[in-house]
């Protein structure tokens, strides 16, 4: 569904993503691992257009089998393109990043009125359902500031999927959060999973990524070192580096 | 005191109220909404980077800021017929007041702006959102909250400025005081009583500032939380 070809962005001097090619199949739950500064991050980021890559070819092609293929230069891409490929991508932020002045269904509700102008009781339906859907039903009038890290993510999470993205991303989701509240984000995006939803997941927590992702990437120093399924990358890896790795991450 | 002076004390007082409330209050509540909708605009050419106007966004507010505002005014009001533009007393004054206090509200406004985590706009993109929707919707509701106290802090500042709409023939709070000290011989008591009025206004500024502060404040209707753990706490308000 998305292949990304030959990625590379270097931040002043630091080459942070040496040339990656990744590539994603609908339906199909990735775990991206790695050490900090091995450009996990970077890749979803540029992936997402959040960052101007230095180059890099993206292709997407959805669901239905009519050719239609949509290509971009990840360099080169016009604002007009990027909001189109960004339409079949949702993201989650390690900071989760809701919208302060907003309400949590006022969060989920945000790009389905204004981007995509909906008519506002349709969008609130919406909303609800996403909510309801990651067990926030009740918290819908809370503002951000009022709700545990736990909550605003998986509000975030309801304000990704709200638009019906194809693909979504997942940036260190649960990063930012205390061990009690990462359960209940994980379990989230556990249910997500076996929902057959596609996601991209960068993440720290290495026992999730055995038990969710159909696919292991292990990333260093801005290359793909291995990937695979989950058992073979975790407990017969074939890479010295990946070895290594895991050896210090548990 | 003598009674000469209390009868003095007590038939300036309108006289001066007067001027102060049809005059004083709109001069000043005109002069800011001007410098507002400035302040605002060039800090937004600043903070979206637009090429040229950011340029002369930057020269304005170094101008307007760097030089006095009595000079500003002498300029506007007493210069400016030379050049054949003939501004009348009142208006010269809003726009002297509006002008110099828009170079000062734009840096509140470009700083509220930028003390907008990034993480905002990022996920406003993500969702759809394209850039002024994200500014209007998102990055501007939260500035102008972080801009309040600011904002509010320079208008009450204003309001004491204005008295020196009186050098440039406006008939004012302060002017009105002076006319009657001259007459009166009775400069103390009569000044006193201006301060005495100004005071008033900006005391009632103040409870204005404190009351739309605290409805500023994102806060849901039940303001009692539970925790994920079971805890309740009240919200002390954001």
């Amino acid at each position: 569904m998305l292949s990304v070809k030959d990625l590379h962005k270097s931040f002043g001097d630091d080459e942070i993503l040496r040339g990656i090619d990744i590539e994603i199949d609908k339906g199909e739950v990735i775990a991206v691992i790695g050490p900090s500064g091995s450009g996990k991050t970077t890749m979803l980021r540029c992936i997402s257009y959040l960052e101007k890559a230095d180059s890099g070819r993206m292709e997407f092609k959805c669901c239905d089998d009519k050719a239609q293929v949509e290509e971009y230069d990840m360099h080169h891409a016009t604002p007009a393109e990027i909001r189109r490929i960004r339409q079949h991508m949702g993201f989650v932020f390690q900071g989760f990043n809701l919208f302060q002045n907003k309400t949590a269904l006022g969060n989920v509700m945000e790009g389905l009125v204004t981007a995509r102008r909906m008519e506002k009781n349709k969008a609130e339906e919406i909303s609800r359902k996403m909510l309801g859907k990651v067990g926030l039903a009740e918290r819908a009038d809370y503002y951000p500031g009022e709700l545990s890290g736990g909550q605003q993510q998986r509000v975030a999470i309801a304000r990704a999927l709200a638009l019906g993205p194809d693909i979504m991303l997942f940036d260190e989701p649960t990063s930012a959060l205390d061990p009690e509240l990462t359960r209940e984000v994980l379990d989230t995006i556990r249910e997500l999973a076996s929902e057959g939803t596609t996601m991209l997941v960068v993440t720290h927590e290495m026992s999730f990524a055995r038990e969710v992702a159909g696919r292991v990437i292990f990333m260093e120093d801005g290359v793909i070192v291995e990937q695979g399924a989950p058992a073979q990358v975790f407990d017969s890896p074939s890479q010295e580096r990946t070895r290594e790795f895991l050896k210090r991450s548990t | 005191m003598s009674d000469r002076l209390v009868h003095i004390l007590l038939t300036s007082f309108t006289k001066i109220l007067i001027p102060g409330i049809k005059v004083t209050i709109p001069l000043t509540v005109l002069s800011f909404a001007v410098s507002l909708v400035l302040g605002l605009l060039l800090a937004l050419v600043q903070v979206a980077r637009i090429r040229v106007l950011k340029q002369v966004a930057f020269i304005y507010i170094w101008i307007f800021r760097g030089t006095p505002l009595i000079v500003q005014l002498f300029i506007i009001f007493f210069g400016l017929p030379s050049l054949g533009i003939m501004i009348e007393a009142f208006p010269a004054a809003i726009l002297a007041f509006g002008l110099n206090l828009a170079a000062y509200n734009a840096e509140v406004f470009r700083s509220a702006i930028e003390a907008i985590p990034a993480g905002q706009t990022e996920a406003a993109y993500m969702v759809g959102l394209s850039y002024p929707q994200a500014m209007w919707r998102i990055v501007l509701p939260q500035a102008f909250k972080i801009a309040f106290p600011s904002l509010f802090n320079n208008l009450i500042s204003l309001l004491k400025d204005t008295s020196l709409a009186s050098s440039i023939t406006v008939v004012e709070l302060f002017t009105s005081a002076q006319q009657i000290a001259a007459r009166t011989y009775e400069p103390f008591a009569l000044y006193c009583e201006a301060a005495l009025i100004y005071l008033v206004f900006s005391t009632v500024l103040t409870w204005l500032q404190s009351y739309l502060e605290g409805k500023l404040v994102w806060k849901s209707r039940d303001a009692r939380d539970v925790t994920a753990g079971g805890r309740t706490k009240s919200m002390v308000g954001l």
